[in-house]
């Protein structure tokens, strides 16, 4: 790699990290869409200097992004009350708007999906994005050391200063559109790598505790440490950012460890136990609920016998149910559950002649899985949820880059001959994963009781009184939804006929993630059928291809972010 | 708090068991209303369906494709009237949404044909399908193993419309010879067609006798995201350059082949044979060599009497005043896939499947775009060499490759 293009690189994640310290330095707001912003900077200027023949770009389109701009500026304001104790819904909200950018743009704005920019990377063009890079970031350490920007910082902890927070969320736009502009010949315009762009910096952020100059230095050492695995590891070369990204992952959990960053007291938490009711199934709540999911297995079949290419609308459930056992008892936003069931459901294919193994090797995989999230449990939220990210991102990309490098594509599960399910079989499937949802919800509801019954076995009245220990709980929440995960992702796979490591994917994660946030939002079993209807909707509204579905799941996202929270919250009270 | 009587419990619970039973029945009267629909079917027009990626990363394929078919069949409704229903569906390039499609298609006995898919990935999975379901399949995509099995039989009820990548293999190998490299190194999509590709090149480059490979082929992700770092661990010193791939991959790979190893002939496949690549690619793609059917060739270069030359200058101009662009190497196979149906409709009033494959195995001398078909029972492909010509990318268009040696 040319050392110009190298510095471009470097200089381009460096100037990312500036930026968004903008928010994230005096606020704690960090923002997971620079990437998409980068890109589409890179875009903007391809159209605007280039003869419009040459760029394949639909114009009208960018008035689209900029009310994406508007939305994302408005955030501040409208998660102003949430922003006081929980920033961590601005992270959400910029994951659904990088999902939104990320899904849209390559199928509205570009004429095809896998356009890129065009232009030949040169000295002059590797300097300019140097330059711009360095000028953007000097602008930005200028503001950060402002006394209005100190002033605003503590505005902002006392409920106040929204619109300068909004101020500055919008020149961070701006910024971010100049630094890709000026580095187009660096990224090419690939929506498809922009979650590398947005996640290095942040994950830089946290690592410094958000000192914005090491964070430069750090996330500038990221291409140069991919270049290095791949000048080390030739089959890496091309695909070793992800691994580096996952290190990084790994960095900042070592870091949080070690810095105490801790979530105190969250481990001393009831979770269940605090709020039965909400979880129980009153009587009252019995007929709407049914009523409920009956309207979304009869809405989901009428879709699914009128059009026969959309289908993953049961496997989605199934993970959105475990993703909210997780979200719900633990309290953890993670986007490991289809990385997960998928791995369970490979474990299953691949092993299902040596029960022995299987068996081994399921076990393995859930001590890992529990252990994993028991420790994303003692960290700070925006801590576990970029670790989370950055982990998932790592271990999703290695795998497909594992794919690449062996030259496994697929397995299929049943050899050739299979078929894939006729409507008849979707009729069923569906009717019992709505009775699976309703058993779910059942179990769900009896976990407290059974709970309270083992801790008053054990003698622990004052952890009964107080909530706490939870240990059981969370061991049987994580357990039914390792179980769920492995089961709806084997459903899928089983209806499919193949297993293919790009079925791993991070925005399938985060899809589930929203979808688990909205059943929260609601009583479980409402939750399900709006999943159910939801779902469904965007497969059909989208044509259930391309990458609206993402697009869609991302304004979803970004909405069920700015939905108030529920009485106590979530969980532990902090995760919305 | 509700109190909750067991009167109260009973009644709720009557209520739910009749939701649930209207809900039950409801499912069931449509599943029943919908399976009728299809048993009704024989009295239904004849049905052509099309599985194309339309949307995923293999849109600039099937866009191209479903706006030839969609222009072709409001066409023919303008004139004569469509002897047949066409219905598009669109598979985002995904082999298990194709799978799905189609067995769908199967089931309904209206439908005598499907053709597509786009890519080799999912016409591969179809191909054995439609032999089992003994269902006519008119690919789109390049692989040989569509019309071949494992065994090197044929597979009766799978033809295609796109050469054979075997073919393009031949065709590079000739001129990479005939430019005087004699050493190449090939960078392939970690997908169908590009391991489909590196499989026939390694053939050619066997069977040329001349030819070396400097290394193993190396795979490559279909969305490569640092295109220079691969083109560094290409063996230093080699010549030419062979990338297999469709975008957006081949596109970045000679961005940054042009910049760091601006010595190097690059040479790519079909694959890359529209002008949507050289907009990717933008100037770097200068001086690369594709090779293509002869749709791309210049009109002027065409001889209308000749019949083969003919239906590439019809097609040419058809294009030209329908969407205003240089045509595409890819709509070119959809637009023989079509006309080789309305042949079919041609011999036989009311064609079922049987007489779908029967006529285009019968097909002999079939002028198309992209070359002539003689079919046979062992010949699914049709094509033979001259199908492929080589361009060489000059100013931002494709000029055949002879006159630029």
């Amino acid at each position: 790699v040319s050392v110009s293009t190298l510095l471009a690189d470097i200089a381009l994640y460096a100037g990312i990290t500036a930026v968004i310290s903008l928010t994230a330095r005096g606020f704690r707001l960090y923002n997971l869409a620079s990437g998409a912003w980068v890109l589409l900077g890179g875009w903007l200027s391809y159209w605007i200097v280039s003869p419009p023949a040459t760029v394949p770009v639909d114009s009208p389109w960018f008035l689209l992004t900029a009310a994406i701009a508007c939305m994302q500026v408005a955030l501040p304001r409208l998660l102003r009350r949430q922003l006081v104790h929980q920033q961590i819904a601005y992270v959400f909200a910029t994951i659904g708007i990088a999902l939104l950018l990320d899904g849209a743009a390559p199928a509205l704005l570009l004429r095809s999906y896998s356009a890129v920019i065009g232009l030949q990377g040169s000295v002059t063009h590797d300097a300019l994005a140097v330059g711009a890079a360095l000028a953007v970031a000097a602008l930005c350490i200028t503001i950060m050391r402002s006394a209005r920007y100190a002033k605003a910082g503590v505005c902002f902890r006392l409920d106040g200063g929204h619109r300068l927070v909004a101020a500055l969320v919008g020149c961070e736009i701006v910024l971010l559109l100049v630094l890709g502009a000026a580095s187009a010949s660096v990224h090419h315009g690939l929506f498809s790598s922009s979650l590398f762009w947005s996640i290095v910096p942040v994950l830089a952020l946290l690592m410094t505790g958000r000192r914005p100059l090491l964070a430069m230095l750090i996330a500038g050492a990221a291409p140069a440490a991919s270049y290095l695995l791949g000048k080390a590891v030739p089959g890496a070369a091309g695909v070793s950012m992800p691994f580096v990204i996952g290190g990084l992952g790994c960095l900042v959990i070592a870091t949080s460890l070690i810095s105490g960053a801790r979530r105190m007291g969250r481990t001393g938490s009831g979770v269940a136990l605090e709020r039965p009711e909400t979880w129980g199934l009153r009587n009252r709540n019995v007929r709407g609920l049914l009523v409920l999911v009956a309207i979304g297995v009869v809405l989901h079949l009428a879709f699914r016998l009128s059009a026969p290419d959309s289908t993953n609308t049961v496997w989605v459930t199934a993970l959105a149910i475990s993703g909210m056992l997780v979200l719900g008892y633990l309290g953890v936003f993670t986007v490991s559950v289809p990385i997960v069931g998928s791995l369970g459901a490979y474990v299953v294919v691949s092993l299902n002649q040596w029960p022995l193994a299987l068996c081994a090797a399921l076990i393995l995989l859930g001590v890992a899985w529990v252990s994993y999230i028991s420790l994303l449990r003692t960290m700070q939220e925006d801590y576990a949820v970029v670790a989370d990210l950055a982990l998932m991102l790592g271990i999703g990309y290695s795998i497909v880059s594992s794919a690449t490098i062996s030259g496994v594509e697929g397995i299929q599960l049943f050899g050739s001959d299979h078929e894939t399910l006729d409507p008849t079989g979707w009729a069923i499937i569906t009717l019992a994963s709505g009775a699976f949802g309703i058993v779910c919800v059942y179990v769900s509801s009896a976990i407290p009781n059974l709970r309270a019954r083992v801790v008053g076995l054990l003698g622990a009245d004052s952890g009964r009184a107080h909530g706490a220990p939870v240990g059981l709980t969370r061991t049987i929440g994580m357990s039914l939804a390792a179980a769920i995960g492995i089961a709806g992702s084997f459903a899928y796979y089983s209806a499919t006929g193949s297993i293919s490591a790009r079925s791993m994917s991070l925005e399938r994660g985060l899809a589930v993630m929203v979808l688990a946030s909205l059943m929260l939002r609601m009583e479980p079993g409402a939750g399900i059928a709006a999943v159910f209807v939801l779902f469904t909707l965007i497969v059909e509204v989208t044509s259930g291809t391309g990458t609206l579905v993402y697009a869609s799941l991302g304004l979803g996202l970004v909405i069920v972010a700015c939905l108030p929270s529920r009485g106590a919250g979530v969980g532990d009270g902090q995760h919305a | 708090m509700m109190a909750s009587t067991p009167k109260g419990d009973l009644m709720t619970r009557s209520k739910v068991g009749a939701t649930l039973l209207t809900a039950i029945s409801a499912v069931f009267v449509a599943a029943l209303v919908s399976s009728c629909g299809r048993e009704s079917s024989g009295n239904k027009k004849p049905t052509v369906a099309a599985i194309l990626a339309v949307t995923g990363g293999a849109d600039f394929i099937g866009k191209a494709e479903r706006d030839v078919l969609n222009a072709l069949q409001r066409d023919h409704e303008k004139r004569a009237g469509l002897p047949f229903v066409l219905e598009i569906y669109d598979s985002a390039g995904d082999p298990d949404q194709a799978r799905k499609i189609f067995d769908d298609l199967c089931r309904r006995d209206e439908v005598i044909a499907v053709i597509g898919p786009s890519t080799s990935g999912e016409s591969i999975p179809l191909a054995v399908t439609a032999t089992q379901r003994r269902v006519p399949l008119l690919s789109l995509a390049a692989s040989k193993k569509i019309v071949v099995d494992e065994n090197g039989r044929p597979r009766d009820w799978a033809f295609k419309f796109a050469q054979n990548d075997d073919l393009a293999a031949q065709r590079l190998a000739t001129e990479i010879h005939g430019r005087g490299h004699n050493t190449v190194a090939m960078l392939y999509s970690n997908d169908a067609f590009g391991k489909s590709g590196a499989e026939v090149f390694r053939e050619a480059v066997a069977n040329s006798k001349i030819l070396t490979l400097a290394a193993a082929p190396q795979p490559f992700d279909p969305a490569v995201a640092h295109a220079e770092a691969i083109i560094e661990a290409v063996p230093a010193g080699v010549p030419a350059l062979l990338i297999w791939g469709t975008a957006p991959g081949p596109a970045l790979l000679v961005q940054a082949a042009k910049r760091l190893r601006p010595d190097v002939q690059v040479y790519l496949s079909h694959g890359n044979a529209s002008p949507a690549f050289i907009v990717s690619a933008g100037p770097a793609s200068e001086g690369a060599i594709v090779v293509g059917s002869r749709v791309l060739l210049d009109p002027e270069s065409l001889n209308e009497t000749i019949p083969a030359d003919e239906v590439v200058l019809q097609f040419q101009k058809f294009w030209g005043s329908t969407f205003g662009t240089p045509p595409s190497h890819f709509g070119g196979h959809a637009r023989d896939a079509f006309a080789a149906v309305l042949r079919v409709f041609a011999e036989h009033q009311a064609p079922t499947r049987n007489d779908v494959r029967e006529t285009l195995e019968g097909l002999k001398g079939f002028p198309g775009v992209t070359g002539s078909f003689n079919f046979s029972r062992d010949d699914h492909a049709g094509l033979g060499p001259d199908a492929f010509a080589a361009y060489v990318i000059r100013s931002g268009k494709f000029v055949p490759a002879e006159k630029n040696r």
